[in-house]
């Protein structure tokens, strides 16, 4: 790796001592980056191409859902037409038609999930060891610690509670949409509401729990190491100079170690989470358009119901980028390591 | 579009003549009523034809099961032939004919709504098959 | 009245099939997992403080070998030396092993430095 190669202090720390972890099976993980940006651009034009097949599907299944609002619609306007049976059969058909797209893409953001909770499993180690032999022990204890409990409680949400909540949000919506009950959509905007406020709070907590380690177990690290520079001082000045540069050498390299395998992380994570981050936004996107054209013709409910679909296809946006996030942001704290 | 106007004043006559009529005997005037009535949805499913081309169009874009369209257009025939029966016999002091009329369109709807509703817990049946 | 009490009985149903399949024990077993994390933790922080150590120990080495046989060089004596470390956190030189032909007038000159500049008194420099 060209970006290892630069930041590497050849001979002082062997890289090998702190192997990158691989993501297994992705391929869109950038070889030979020259810097962060350039990895990151290489994976968004890789990503691009991959989406139209999605863009195309998805197009074509907003295009028959504007024709099930449309007929609902027409069938609405026919004198004597009873409202219940007719939202009854909108309701079955717009359900049906989105049921199959919704379920591939949920299972697709739960693999994410799933993904970059093992990749973190293979790099928080290695970067706690780096930062651990940069002189950050007590950062990278508290970071590592927190980053896995954290991680811990946000996938097992997600993939236990949150991503079951969806299917149960849908069903309400379904439900509101055949039998127009109040109390129905009442509940669906209450599940929506715990799902938000429930990513918010873990995300708050976790960045609160941060902001607390930089500054506590920062601390500590930096009073360690200048107790570590007085001892030195205090020796004999051939041998305090030769212990000076050895440690600033080690640290250095140490350092540079952390932040190569930190950089390549980042990359890593971001190629896990960018294709299918992607494929849900489109969808997302396309659902809310098709909802506002639908507004000018379609009836409140069939209308309602679209947008609740793409309501869902945005949580579960939130849901995969709040586990990128949080690995993320654990990595720049690593990165920033002491001080 | 003349056809139109010509039909509503057709129907402005008949009621006219209707009015006349009773004075005569209450039968006539209620067959000139039904035939009269008759006569206009008849004329009036004639332009249904191309609304039913467009849904057939709809339908074939959709791709899905075409018996929920047909239901629909059932429980909506049902239910305009219901309500002016329902309305005629009003007119001809009925009431009572009229409102059994009225109970029987809507348990029919009811009972052509069912493969819907079934449709309906199937999909519900279905999501939530997903939660394992 | 007999249709408010149906529409909320059927409410209670429905809210019951929909809710029914999301009552799961989750088995949470902090201890064990707490336990588990905390292992983790500490064997990722020896593990980078072992790999920091250990080039440390090694820099050390170099450079102090390295000064000694430049100043060996500066007497004109071509030697081997190998210099042990203390084991504390921050280990400092306290023996070395030399080996090659030296006269005892540089041999008392190289002694008196290492001593002087490097700390390491007679008993800890071995000549071979």
């Amino acid at each position: 790796m060209n970006l290892l190669n630069t930041l590497s202090m050849a001979g002082i720390l062997p890289l090998t001592e702190f192997p990158v972890p691989e993501p297994s099976g992705n391929l869109w993980v950038p070889e030979q980056p020259d810097s962060f940006w350039e990895g990151v651009r290489e994976i968004v034009l890789k990503a691009l191409p991959e989406l139209q097949p999605a863009l195309a599907e998805g197009l074509w299944a907003c295009l028959v859902i504007l024709a099930v609002v449309l007929l609902v619609a027409v069938v609405r306007t026919f004198p004597g037409s009873t409202e219940q049976a007719v939202e009854l059969a909108g309701a079955v058909a717009t359900g049906t038609l989105l049921l199959r797209s919704t379920h591939s893409l949920v299972g697709l953001g739960v693999d994410t999930v799933r993904q970059l909770s093992e990749y973190g499993k293979l790099l928080l180690p290695v970067m706690a060891a780096a930062l651990a032999g940069s002189g950050g022990t007590v950062t990278s204890a508290a970071l590592y610690g927190g980053t896995v409990i954290f991680d811990t409680v946000l996938s097992s949400l997600i993939t236990r509670f949150l991503v079951p909540m969806i299917y149960v949000y849908l069903c309400l919506c379904v439900a509101n949409q055949a039998l127009g009950e109040d109390t129905l959509k009442k509940l669906a905007d209450l599940l929506k509401w715990l799902m938000t406020w429930g990513l918010k709070i873990i995300l708050y907590l976790f960045t609160g729990y941060i902001g607390l380690t930089g500054v506590v177990s920062g601390t500590t690290d930096a009073a360690a190491m200048k107790a570590a520079k007085l001892t030195v001082s205090g020796m004999i000045p051939v041998v305090g100079g030769i212990l000076s540069d050895a440690s600033e050498a080690v640290l250095i390299g140490a350092d540079a170690a952390k932040n190569a395998v930190g950089i390549y992380g980042m990359l890593a994570v971001l190629a896990i989470w960018l294709r299918p981050f992607l494929e849900i936004g489109v969808q997302y996107l396309l659902l809310k358009a098709t909802a506002a054209v639908c507004g000018i013709f379609g009836t409140k409910r069939s209308v309602g119901l679209v947008k609740d679909y793409s309501g869902a296809m945005g949580l579960l946006l939130a849901m995969t980028g709040a586990c990128c996030f949080l690995l993320l942001v654990s990595l720049i704290c690593f990165l920033k390591g002491v001080g | 579009m003349d056809i139109y106007f010509k039909t509503v004043a057709g129907a402005l006559v008949a009621a006219v003549l209707c009015l006349t009529l009773a004075k005569q005997g209450k039968e006539f005037s209620l067959l000139l009523l039904v035939l009269v009535t008759g006569m206009i949805t008849v004329l009036a499913l004639e332009y249904l034809d191309p609304v039913m081309a467009f849904f057939r169009r709809l339908e074939d874009l959709i791709g899905l099961d075409s018996g929920v369209l047909r239901i629909l257009l059932k429980i909506v025939g049902i239910s305009v032939v219901g309500e002016t029966a329902g309305m005629i016999c009003a007119d001809s002091g009925n009431g009572a004919l009229a409102k059994g009329l009225q109970f029987l369109t809507g348990i029919l709807v009811l009972w052509l709504s069912l493969p819907m509703l079934e449709g309906l817990l199937e999909l519900m049946d279905s999501i939530l098959r997903e939660l394992g | 009245m007999a249709g408010a009490v149906l529409k909320m009985v059927t409410g209670l149903v429905m809210a019951a099939v929909i809710l029914g399949p999301l009552e799961k024990h989750w088995d949470l077993d902090l201890n064990r997992r707490f336990q588990e994390l905390d292992q983790q933790v500490s064997a990722a922080v020896a593990k980078g403080e072992e790999i920091s150590q250990n080039a440390l120990r090694q820099r050390i080495k170099q450079e102090t070998e390295a000064y000694i046989l430049d100043k060996a060089a500066r007497l004109g004596l071509t030697l081997e030396v190998r210099v042990d470390l203390s084991d504390d956190d921050l280990p400092v030189p306290v023996g070395v092993t030399l080996r090659g032909a030296v006269s005892p007038a540089a041999r008392a000159e190289l002694e008196a430095m290492i001593r002087q500049d490097l700390g390491i008194g007679k008993e800890g420099q071995v000549w071979v």
